[in-house]
């Protein structure tokens, strides 16, 4: 497939599960609110897991709504949007590298490399493959550094990088650190950052919202950037 | 509107961290919160059940005093 033509897939794939991310986290919103609504309404409930025996009742209902709504429903959206932005930019960095092998410029490769390979396909394969994987444990600045030294777009803004750093920081503190600020998390999010280390991060629906509309921008911007340099002039 | 044994109020969470409201009211209760300073955002959605007037929800922000929030709703008219 040319490079144009997969480019335009990838910014379409992510596109549609951006949005359906949304829906998602809309229709659970949705969900949550008619359940607590109609407890609020003196409607009679309980039910019981059996797998822990736990039963709840219509106004354990109602406060786990609130509970599930502003904690682990929002950390989960957050953590989709994330993944999605992380797939699309290594993602177009890696079509782009194997539709241009020699920009990756001078790369050292091990005998085993070259002997394991069984054709000259593969070893080009394995190489753009490593040299993504190194770029993504890389911060978010240097994945669009990378990628405008590849190929000039212009996109996105230096403002717009520095809100993905954030949100991306925002994301790790909720995988790996519970949700509560560290050191780690001020540096990475830097002028950005909303809360100091040791405190409870919390993640409203306006900042969800916000990312969501700030990543669907800069994939539909830098995905239509590229496509317009991947696209060989007209004979 | 239809009378409904939820009227015209706000009704706050225990935790008191939110509170669900009449759609109608929700101007009002945005503008006191305005007023005030109060971190919260507000559901993207209004739900109707039954022939209850739509509910919407008000979210306040962790480092909002639940009890000093509520105070301020409470004195709406």
């Amino acid at each position: 497939m040319p490079l144009a033509d997969d480019l335009v897939a990838l910014r379409d794939s992510i596109l549609a599960d951006l949005d359906a991310a949304h829906d998602y986290h809309t229709d659970t919103l949705v969900a949550w609110q008619f359940a607590r609504a109609a407890v609020e309404r003196s409607e009679p409930l309980a039910y019981r897991n059996p797998a822990t025996g736990s039963v709840t009742t219509g106004q354990g209902l109602r406060d786990k709504a609130e509970r599930y709504l502003i904690g682990p429903l929002a950390a989960s959206v957050l953590q989709q949007y994330l993944s999605l932005f992380e797939d699309f930019v290594l993602g177009l960095l890696r079509r782009w590298l194997l539709a241009y092998p020699m920009s990756i410029g001078r790369k050292a490769v091990t005998a085993a490399d070259v002997f394991e390979a069984p054709d000259l396909e593969h070893l080009r394969l394995a190489i753009v493959d490593h040299e993504v994987r190194e770029l993504g444990f890389k911060n978010v600045a240097d994945w669009f550094a990378r990628l405008n030294s590849l190929v000039k777009l212009g996109v996105p803004t230096d403002e717009q990088v520095r809100q993905l750093a954030e949100l991306k920081a925002t994301r790790d503190i909720f995988v790996h650190n519970r949700g509560v600020a560290n050191a780690v998390y001020e540096e990475k999010a830097g002028g950005l950052k909303r809360f100091a280390g040791g405190e409870r991060m919390d993640l409203p629906g306006d900042y969800l919202q916000t990312s969501w509309q700030l990543i669907r921008q800069v994939v539909a911007e830098v995905a239509d950037a590229a496509i317009s340099k991947a696209i060989p002039p007209a004979s | 509107m239809a009378e409904t044994a939820r009227g015209d109020r706000l009704i706050f969470s225990p935790s008191g961290m939110s509170v669900s409201l009449p759609y109608a009211r929700l101007a009002e209760v945005r503008d006191r919160l305005d007023a005030h300073g109060v971190r919260y955002w507000v559901s993207p959605v209004a739900i109707t059940l039954g022939n209850d007037p739509e509910v919407t929800f008000v979210y306040f922000g962790q480092k909002e005093d639940p009890a000093a929030v509520r105070q301020l709703l409470d004195s709406l008219p």
